[in-house]
């Protein structure tokens, strides 16, 4: 079921009655009702996938089970690599098909697998949980409240990407209980609703034919770079919407969520823009890879070494194509380069200085920026020919954006420059390490004209729903 | 979890203003939809609208070779620039799903498979051909797809006068591939709009003409591989879906300048004849008439059309009858 979708208009009020109900009755019927509600939302999807889920969470919390008698580090490789292994197989087996085909000159048939939804993101929480209960960070508690976790419709397709210690504590007073929450949670929602019809799919449009040009060569150098802007504008919105809608409907529920996305292109580094992105998967690659791997403690070489393979898997675990793993490489070596240069002198000095920062930013999103052309491009040759497009002086041929196309992305780019997030909005401490996840200080109700605001941006998106078929989150595929 | 500071007086507030703003703003919109002008103005409208309130059984389906006036007793012209074999295939399901189709000419022209189709948006969705949304008993014109998809660039071209917001970018009727094209399209609509129904492709001179047919032939060109291409596709699937629900089928090959024949057979990596070739076997195969322009009784010098591809309204008066007669007898 998709957040932008009627279908899931519909069933989040009845989703929120029957959590009414089951709150009255008790902690246990609430679980049961929220487990329920999370498989028919998963299963409408694909029904049989639902048995993936349940699988998998009843394996890890064995595994928990276990960990929490002996702390057995044999016990911890064994949940990696069964949690990696179902990765392996669902996503990446075409991926490693094909590799051994072209490297061993065979022809194995690749096998086709259909990707569960949320396989990615659901892998990485239940290693975290294993990690954490192995450290003694959490307590694996009741199979019943560990299936809430894994299933938790809100963020269970697409993230943001939490810790079971996060979560844990506040399901004792979890469910629908106070009317202020479902108004604050009903408002970030519909602002998401916005960013995800209103602005995203409106950005793949000026994205898509010129994507589908490239593949067959040069576009003009202006519809290059619209497209550019306009792809870094689309996987923003189109993901930090999923990531506030999630925020919002969790709330609702009573559970507070990360926040996971802060203005990433207001950053002026690629060491900032890793801390403003997807933050709770920049996180989970530094808490459960990086630091594990030594982070850097153990001299200038391992540290670059540290960094590169981080970013690899972060890459890799966008998709099953030498494409993303490039895009990880990128953001590896940048990230590389950012921590060399702000040890000079001269960078210590003239750090502050706007005219500084100003250059900084730019070099670092024309970076990000020529990135995503990885990121989007189906191979190699298409990125090149877009990034070459946008310096070549390739003008006989059709063009493929418009003047409308580019007020949209000239719009959306401001938007994600210069107004303020959702996180400041509505007064959401954005750095997750800063909160005490045992008692968190919630979402205190919006301003009047927020919520004007917010009826707005519902009543605009119900309206854009109407245009088409829902398109689907661009992570999902993730 | 810490309780949210907040009284129930403000907490009605803001509910209140959530709600009143949501209804407010839906009957704003909606009456707007109903109101503005714009959404008279709009080609598209006009035939989402034409093609509701079609009851015969008897069409000739294209894009706006065809256009929307009728030109045969009987029949109904249903035709879109840029009109694309996916539009035509959702376009038969809506007209013969339930009712029975009678003769059906299909325009038979290699730009069901152009260059120019690539990434173009649908206007003739199974979505934009639906009947409104009722809420409460009311049509909510706001929330069907055809309306939906104009309504705000409308609205903020009206509040801002920033008509260009209007302007279609990727639908053009004549795609232009050349900054000395658009400059000479320019000149033609002018010439176009000032000579009114004696307009005639001559007026424009003759390097462009030439000019404007090459951007023409650039965009309508066959796709490479179109004969596996989902274009050709959807394509064979409208005019199989007509067979099977017993329709008179007649396709016929529109009418082009002989510059454009002549200039297409040149063009390297054009794909014309070959396209030629594939309708003809196809229609052989299918033991469906094929009705080429050249075996009319008519003459088609640079004087009948209006520009490359499109002959004059005078012309078309004379021609669709003609056409009907070659494929049907009569």
């Amino acid at each position: 079921m998709l957040f932008s979708s009627y279908t899931f208009l519909l069933f989040l009020p009845l989703a929120i009655a029957a959590l009414a109900v089951a709150t009255w009755f008790g902690q246990r019927a609430l679980f049961v009702t929220f487990i329920a509600l999370s498989l028919v939302f998963y299963g409408w999807f694909r029904v049989d996938y639902t048995l993936i889920l349940i699988v998998s969470a009843a394996v890890n919390f064995y595994l928990a089970a276990r960990l929490e008698r002996t702390a057995s580090q044999s016990v911890f490789w064994l949940g990696v690599i069964f949690n990696v292994g179902l990765l392996a197989v669902f996503k990446y087996a075409d991926f490693l098909v094909w590799n051994f085909d072209v490297i061993f000159r065979q022809q194995i048939a690749l096998p086709h697998i259909a990707l569960p939804l949320a396989l990615s993101f659901i892998t990485f929480e239940q290693i975290s949980f294993l990690s954490d209960v192995r450290a003694k960070k959490a307590q694996k508690g009741d199979f019943l409240r560990y299936l809430v976790f894994v299933t938790f419709f809100p963020k269970l397709i697409a993230g943001p990407i939490i810790r079971f210690r996060e979560m844990a504590p506040q399901l004792a007073q979890a469910g629908v209980r106070q009317k202020e929450q479902i108004l604050t949670g009903l408002c970030i929602f519909c602002f998401g609703l916005f960013k995800k019809v209103m602005i995203a799919d409106n950005l793949a449009l000026v994205v898509d034919p010129t994507v589908i040009r490239l593949q067959e060569g040069l576009v003009r150098p202006l519809d290059a770079f619209t497209a550019l802007l306009a792809y870094s504008g689309q996987i923003f919105f189109d993901f930090s919407a999923y990531s506030e809608m999630a925020l919002g409907i969790a709330w609702m529920l009573g559970i507070q969520l990360p926040v996971n996305f802060n203005s990433p292109y207001k950053a002026t580094s690629i060491i900032e823009f890793w801390r403003r992105w997807h933050i709770t998967l920049s996180s989970f690659l530094r808490d459960y890879i990086y630091f594990p791997l030594g982070g850097s403690r153990l001299g200038a070489i391992r540290t670059v070494a540290n960094l590169l393979i981080v970013m690899l898997i972060g890459g890799l675990w966008h998709g099953a194509a030498w494409t993303f793993v490039a895009w990880g490489f990128v953001h590896g070596v940048a990230l590389v380069a950012n921590h060399q240069i702000r040890q000079l002198h001269i960078v210590q000095r003239a750090g502050n200085h706007w005219a500084f920062r100003l250059g900084a930013w730019a070099l670092s999103m024309t970076i990000v920026l020529a990135a995503w052309a990885l990121f989007r491009s189906p191979d190699f040759a298409t990125s090149g020919r877009w990034l070459l497009s946008i310096v070549s002086k390739a003008d006989n041929i059709l063009e493929t954006t418009g003047p409308s196309d580019r007020w949209l992305v000239a719009i959306s780019t401001l938007w994600a420059l210069l107004l303020p997030n959702i996180p400041r909005i509505f007064r959401i401490e954005p750095d997750r390490d800063a909160i005490d996840w045992t008692a968190p200080p919630g979402i205190p109700l919006p301003p009047l004209w927020v919520s004007a605001a917010a009826a707005l941006a519902l009543v605009a998106s119900l309206i854009g729903m109407a245009r088409n078929e829902p398109n689907a989150f661009i992570y999902f595929q993730f | 979890m810490s309780q949210m500071p907040s009284s129930t007086s403000s907490f009605s507030l803001r509910l209140a203003a959530f709600l009143g703003t949501i209804l407010v703003a839906a009957c704003l919109l909606e009456i707007y939809c109903r109101t503005s002008r714009r959404f008279d103005g709009g080609d598209q409208f006009i035939y989402v609208r034409t093609i509701a309130a079609t009851r015969s059984a008897n069409t000739v389906l294209g894009d706006s070779h065809v256009g929307l006036s009728p030109m045969i007793d009987g029949y109904a012209f249903l035709g879109w620039a840029g009109q694309q074999p996916q539009e035509l295939l959702n376009l038969v399901h809506f007209l013969y799903d339930n009712r029975q189709p009678g003769k059906v000419i299909v325009e038979a022209a290699p730009q069901w498979v152009g260059e120019y189709h690539k990434g173009r948006q649908l206007l003739l969705t199974a979505a934009n051909l639906q009947p409104p949304v009722s809420v409460f008993g009311v049509h909510m014109l706001s929330l069907t797809p055809l309306y939906s998809g104009s309504l705000f660039k409308f609205l903020i071209a009206d509040l801002t006068s920033l008509t260009r917001f209007v302007s279609p970018s990727k639908a053009q009727p004549l795609p232009v591939n050349t900054a000395q094209a658009d400059q000479y399209a320019r000149e033609w609509s002018r010439k176009r709009d000032a000579g009114g129904d004696a307009f005639n492709w001559t007026e424009m001179e003759r390097d462009k003409r030439e000019v404007l047919t090459l951007a023409r032939l650039h965009g309508q060109n066959p796709i490479r591989d179109f004969e596996s291409s989902s274009l050709l596709r959807d394509y064979v699937a409208a005019i199989r879906f007509l067979q099977q629900r017993g329709a008179q089928v007649c396709l016929f090959r529109t009418p082009v300048t002989a510059d454009y024949s002549q200039l297409g057979r040149q063009m390297p990596e054009g794909r014309f004849d070959a396209f030629d070739r594939w309708i003809r076997q196809f229609a052989g195969a299918q033991r469906i008439r094929f009705v080429d322009f050249h075996e009319l009784p008519l003459d088609f010098d640079d004087t009948r059309f209006l520009n490359q591809d499109h002959v004059t309204a005078a012309h078309a008066r004379a021609m669709w009858p003609l056409v009907d007669k070659a494929c049907f007898g009569g």
